[in-house]
């Protein structure tokens, strides 16, 4: 039986002891949202934020609940509801609630707890590149003795290979040469976790272009986990990971650059310790075209596609409030990958819109409301971090813009008109297909009043 | 859903196919596709291993294909006429020449948890 979130029908009525965003078991439950829904998750704290802020939005994404094909959202409460459409026609995977690694079928929404709370995470099309991601002995070695299924992985199931070093020198290591393009931007990572190996001992993950550069990157292991090692570095990387992912198991990784068609997959044991006959667990290659790493996708045997994830189609004239209102969002961009990723009220054309945009340029954040083709408001912020999350909120209303973020004013324009029949909440452009937003989402609300000053500061903060 | 395997002379010709699908340009001036099937660019296909030294070295060079290899997830589906007839999804004008002919398994890429043979147009 899946947990009922105490919100929903109770929402802005809480007669009941229970506090907002607090889960609980219920049996009986009547909650409309609760009783259709088929997968529904405690999001954690976002819906306590929102309960705690007056006046109530007229649409709520924290997100919870959700079915094949849909996000429900939290308001409104009663039909015709604001759900997303959901679309990703391929099977997926996350990090479940309890630490592990899952596989989630098409169409079906992930709530990813990589990092504790829970998200919706949104990514685009990828291809693992590694065609035996987890049979360590499909790969080729140099002076190592190779095994499967040795330990617990990060799914939680016992399918982890690894490698043995012969102690020959620090070339001692695991490799698989893969077809790539010339020029091109790609990720590599892999999840390890110490076996045996010393400490101070440093293990390596690379790619090798044939006739080109060597790009690697060294980790360390200590005493208490893995860190960045200042030693075994080489060639130009970007987006470098250690992501724990619990039971001593960390995801490595960085992007690189090719300079050549093809090239070693090659995750060195202990480059620091040559004559060692040490052991590291193994699992979960991945070499993509990326700037940065996407979720785990598992191969056996062939190049393996996750399909990218949409979420748009939400809201109603009825449910926005074109004169005016407010956009708010709790969200973290995946990496700065140069692409533009859109969350919009719009009136279906990029006319009238009231959006919030991760730029092409690195860290760059901009805020915007356009009203019959002209924009009436434009705010563009440098991010320290485009990863963390901003609680970020747009206020539009004649001769009335603000935004917040973080519990900060950012911009403020008196001038300007309201845009003009919004209806539409997408998680993209206004059009519903280019730019979608790529990262994750604790939560998107619409309010259909502007609000002060304190109830943004309140909201962002 | 559908899934096709496809072959064309050159890259060039791949992506002219693949923009006669249907793009669109946004404000920015990026173009962005209009329609929503999932292609993958296999490129050159791997036909024949390479052979490698302990350094990645190439002692053999692989064969690839001279030919450059799509996969597509079209969003299309059979359907059943007035009669009840089902009628069998279409590749769209113009991709049916370019398909692979027959394939064991998923081949040498496959779409996350949808099984090609099944799929398969």
């Amino acid at each position: 039986m899946a947990k009922e979130i105490y919100h929903r029908s109770n929402w802005g009525n809480a007669v009941n002891d229970i506090a907002w965003g607090d889960t609980y078991e219920k049996f009986d439950a009547t909650n409309e949202m609760f009783v259709r829904s088929d997968n529904y998750e405690n999001s954690n704290e976002t819906d306590k934020l929102m309960a705690a802020i007056n006046p109530k939005p007229s649409i709520l994404l924290t997100p919870t609940a959700y079915d094949n094909g849909s996000l429900h959202t939290v308001k409104p409460v009663l039909s015709p509801f604001a759900d997303f459409d959901f679309t990703r026609s391929t099977t997926a995977t996350r990090e479940n609630s309890s630490g592990n690694i899952e596989s989630v079928a098409a169409n079906l929404p992930r709530i990813d707890y990589l990092g504790g709370t829970g998200s919706l995470l949104l990514e685009p099309q990828s291809t693992n590149l590694v065609p035996y991601s987890q049979t360590i002995t499909e790969f080729s070695q140099t002076n190592a003795t190779l095994f499967d299924n040795q330990t617990i992985s990060p799914d939680g199931t016992q399918n982890a290979g690894g490698a043995t070093k012969l102690g020959t020198n620090s070339n001692d290591r695991i490799r698989e040469t893969i077809s790539v393009s010339n020029s091109t931007v790609y990720n590599i990572s892999a999840f390890v976790k110490n076996s045996t190996i010393a400490v101070g001992g440093v293990t390596t993950i690379s790619f090798r272009v044939s006739g080109g550069t060597l790009f690697r990157k060294g980790y360390e292991w200590g005493a208490s986990g893995l860190s960045f090692s200042s030693s075994q570095n080489s060639g130009t990387r970007t987006n470098e990971i250690l992501e724990d992912y619990g039971n001593g198991w960390y995801r490595i990784g960085f992007s690189f650059t090719t300079n050549g068609t093809s090239g070693s997959f090659e995750i060195d044991l202990d480059r620091q310790n040559g004559s060692d006959t040490t052991t590291l667990f193994i699992w979960g290659a991945q070499l993509e075209e990326q700037s940065f790493a996407t979720s785990y996708i598992p191969t056996s045997g062939s190049t393996v596609t996750r399909n990218a994830d949409a979420a748009n189609n939400s809201g109603s004239s009825d449910l926005i409030n074109s004169t005016e209102g407010v956009l708010y969002c709790e969200i973290a961009a995946l990496a700065n990958d140069g692409s533009f990723r859109v969350i919009t009220l719009s009136d279906g054309t990029s006319n009238n819109t009231v959006g919030f945009v991760y730029r092409d340029t690195d860290d760059q954040f901009t805020g915007v409301v356009k009203s019959n083709g002209s924009t009436s408001f434009s705010q563009t912020f440098t991010l320290s971090n485009i990863t963390e999350y901003i609680k970020v909120a747009l206020s539009y209303k004649l001769n009335d813009f603000k935004m917040y973020m973080n519990g900060s004013q950012i911009g403020i324009d008196v001038s300007g008109n309201s845009p003009i029949g919004l209806n539409f909440l997408q998680l993209t452009d206004a059009n519903g297909s280019s730019n979608k937003f790529t990262g994750k989402v604790k939560s998107v609300a619409v309010f259909k009043e502007a609000l002060t000053d304190a109830q943004l500061i309140a909201l962002t903060t | 859903m559908k899934i096709g395997k496809y072959e064309f002379k050159d890259q060039k010709a791949a992506e002219a196919k693949i923009k006669a699908l249907g793009v669109d340009t946004d404000e920015d001036g990026n173009e962005y596709p209009t329609h929503r099937h999932a292609i993958v660019k296999l490129g050159h296909i791997v036909l024949e291993q390479g052979e490698y030294d302990k350094e990645g070295e190439v002692i053999k060079a692989p064969v690839l294909s001279d030919k450059y290899h799509l996969d597509v997830m079209w969003r299309l589906e059979d359907t059943v006429d007035e009669e009840g007839n089902v009628i069998v999804a279409e590749h769209p004008y113009g991709w049916k020449s370019a398909a692979v002919g027959n394939i064991d398994g998923n081949g040498v890429h496959s779409f996350y948890g949808v099984n090609y043979q099944e799929n398969k147009m």
